[in-house]
């Protein structure tokens, strides 16, 4: 980590701690406060008046929950690239980024869970799935493997912060009680003694390796709710790689985003470096050109046949209605990113700031047209349907549940940052000392 | 005329006079042709369908998002039955509504109509029909071995219900996609009497638990009756039990069969396997917190 080898442990110390919120962090948070309430009142209404507030019907059963669901899901896939795909690789520049991906993962994985809730419309009927879910469905397959991640997830923020407590307790009488007590609960008992080091250490690498197949299976998993069945667009054998492509992908593009705020707004210059973004901007091209490989295959073998009920659905997307939205995920979602970090100079941290949101925004649309359109084109014709049946438009309850929880997402990690510190205080002086003795 | 000065003077005239002709051709209206039936369902509300569509070069091409108003009797805003616009396949329905009550017991035959007003396409056009109000009774006959269906169909004539005679029905038993004519005619027609007898030869047909068949004889676009409905359950069919014994079977692919013991057995252990871990890292993390407060 360049520059390190001038930092002390107790200019890191003070660097990393957490800080109280200026003026903008608490309008920021306000805002997101707000949003959630907006979407708090109109999932008030879907469960007073039931989904008939949803402009979903007979045929778009699937709306914006579940591409906001698959979005969730996708961008959770980051927590096993960046902590425990490069952990277990020895890539030690990562570490300052190991904590805003878990982060990341975590919030991202626990609305995708809310998301689903949202979408059931009886969110008391949950429990049949567990009474009586069948081992056959990729719905049983999809709620187990989430679980299973929420949790492990959670453990790998957890157990590398430990360390971290002392620092946060070290200055415990400026804090307010309810952190200190927080702290006290969760890491006070952390001496680290030899004992508790080895512990902790085999603890981290067996969730490390364990992450990494739960995540691969459960992108894999929700692209098999759409690829188990017969539809255009979606019987495709190519769809787990595709939907774990897509997710690396716009994760790492959240990750950039996520970077470039915290080294602005809590001036980490020092530690989240040109470097990390240039080494970050790497993967992302590396990842957005593995995810466009997938789309060609996707799209242009199927549209090279053209079968029958493939037809419309292609036609839909590439020229019909939903052509504009394509065309902006793939242009802004892959090629201009690509574009922008292929040279060295886009990989400076603004521009990949630019980069990483247009992945990220791209991401979204490409969800919302990978679950919609399809629907919009069953086997059989759509007879004796109701002219409003034929197309969907979310209603505003859907767009203020969706941000909603969006913004509920995006809450979590901006109170978690207040919380605890964003990059690991431990390991980075860890860093420092053995850069130092170099 | 005053003649042209140039031969392109000349040009633009005739464009000007051709362009004005399409124009012209253009603004002549269609015509629109409308169609009215009849429905009596057994036992149920009578309704009223329209059907909108035009004649272009031999076809005839349904026409979506026609308002059409329906009436019984003369057209005044007192028997209107109700407003329709037509639907994608250029139909829309009517039910008869209760408040016509008076018309309707009054009224010998009952007359009907349909009226759309003129817009940028099309021409106004009107379709009217005369109901004779009819009704069918089933019977049923067995002589001997031999399952015979007895159809009566009776009209109202002056206010007293009178066979109706040389109506043409169609006698079948119902199934869930479509109707089994119950012989081996297709159409059946009435006598003097009003009365026509079918020879029923569907015998082991599958029937409900007890065996029941619902039989249905009807009318199809007849001018004076419209679509008439008749129907009646018997005990011609051979009984089925739903079979439910399929619930206790296991197969990996039927979606209706429970999950294979092997399959269960394997997905089992994947989830002991991966959450026996979770709970070991849980137990270290305690002995973590256990080695702190040891040291202390």
């Amino acid at each position: 980590m360049e520059n390190q080898n001038i930092l002390t442990a107790e200019k890191i110390t003070r660097d990393l701690l957490p800080q109280q919120f200026g003026r903008r962090g608490k309008i920021w948070t306000g805002i997101l406060i707000l949003v959630c309430l907006i979407g708090a009142f109109a999932y008030y209404r879907q469960l007073r008046y039931g989904l008939a507030v949803t402009n979903m019907g007979d045929y778009v059963s699937w709306g914006i929950y579940i591409s906001n669901f698959v979005f969730f899901v996708a961008i959770s896939l980051v927590g096993s690239l960046i902590t425990a795909i490069f952990r277990l690789g020895n890539v030690t520049w990562s570490t300052p980024l190991t904590r805003i991906a878990e982060i990341i993962a975590v919030s991202a994985i626990l609305f995708a869970s809310l998301i689903i809730i949202v979408d059931m419309g009886r969110p008391e009927r949950l429990v049949n799935l567990f009474a009586h879910g069948r081992l056959q469905s990729p719905i049983i397959w999809d709620v187990v493997v989430i679980s299973t991640y929420l949790i492990i997830s959670l453990l790998l923020l957890y157990l590398p912060m430990l360390p971290d407590y002392k620092f946060m307790l070290e200055n415990k009488e400026k804090l307010p009680k309810w952190m200190r007590k927080g702290y006290a609960f969760f890491g006070s008992f952390w001496k680290g003694t030899t004992e508790q080091k080895k512990i902790s250490k085999k603890a981290i690498i067996i969730l490390s390796i364990m992450i990494v197949p739960v995540a691969f299976c459960i992108h894999t998993v929700t692209s098999w709710l759409f690829a188990t069945t017969y539809r255009p667009g979606w019987d495709s054998t190519n769809f787990g790689a595709y939907f774990v492509s897509g997710a690396f992908l716009v994760g790492a593009g959240g990750v950039v985003v996520a970077m470039y705020v915290f080294r602005k707004v809590y001036t980490l210059q020092q530690y989240i470096t040109e470097k990390h973004f240039d080494r970050m901007g790497k993967a992302v091209v590396l990842l957005a050109f593995l995810y466009l490989y997938f789309n060609v295959n996707e799209y242009l073998v199927p549209a090279f046949k053209m079968k029958k009920p493939e037809e419309a659905h292609l036609t839909n997307l590439f020229v019909g209605e939903f052509a504009l939205m394509f065309w902006f995920a793939v242009l802004v979602g892959m090629i201009i990113p690509i574009l922008i970090l292929i040279f060295p100079k886009g990989r400076k941290p603004l521009p990949m700031f630019i980069a990483g949101c247009m992945v990220v925004v791209g991401a979204w649309f490409k969800r919302y047209l990978i679950v919609t359109p399809t629907l919009l084109h069953p086997f059989l014709p759509m007879h004796d349907a109701q002219e409003k049946f034929k197309h969907y438009f979310p209603s505003w309850e859907e767009w203020a549940i969706a941000m909603g929880s969006l913004a509920g997402a995006l809450l979590i990690i901006t109170l978690f940052v207040r919380i605890f510190p964003i990059i690991p205080i431990h390991e980075t002086i860890e860093e420092a000392h053995e850069t130092a003795k170099k | 005329m005053k003649r042209p000065k140039n031969k392109y003077q000349l040009l633009f005239i005739l464009l000007f006079i051709a362009c004005t002709g399409i124009q012209a051709q253009d603004s002549v209206k269609h015509e629109l042709i409308l169609n009215l039936n009849y429905y009596m369902p057994n036992d149920k509300i009578p309704y009223l369908k329209v059907n909108a569509k035009e004649k272009v070069e031999r076809k005839f091409i349904p026409q979506k998002n026609i308002s059409a108003s329906v009436y019984i009797g003369e057209q005044s805003e007192t028997n209107l039955l109700g407003k329709i616009k037509t639907n994608e396949t250029g139909e829309g329905k009517v039910y008869i509504p209760s408040f016509v009550k008076a018309a309707w017991d009054s009224a010998a035959p009952l007359n009907f109509s349909v009226t759309t007003e003129a817009n940028k396409i099309f021409e106004s056009a009107k379709t009217e029909i005369a109901i004779t109000r009819t009704k069918i009774e089933i019977d049923t006959v067995t002589e001997e071995e031999t399952k015979k269906v007895s159809v009566k169909v009776m009209e109202l004539n002056n206010g007293e219900w009178l066979p109706a005679k040389d109506v043409e029905l169609k006698i079948a038993i119902k199934r869930s996609l479509g109707n089994l004519p119950i012989g081996d005619e297709e159409t059946y027609t009435t006598d003097s009497t009003g009365i026509v007898i079918a020879e029923f030869k569907r015998d082991s047909l599958p029937g409900d638990e007890k065996g029941n068949l619902i039989l249905i004889a009807r009318t199809e676009d007849n001018e004076s009756y419209g679509n008439i409905f008749g129907e009646k359950i018997v005990a011609w069919g051979k009984s089925t039990k739903i079979d439910n014994s399929f619930f206790n079977k296991r197969a990996l692919w039927a979606t209706g069969f429970r999950a294979p013991f092997w399959l269960l057995g394997l997905a089992s252990c994947i989830i002991i396997g991966v959450w026996g871990t979770l709970v070991y890292l849980i137990i270290q993390l305690l002995k973590i917190k256990k080695l702190g407060r040891s040291s202390v």
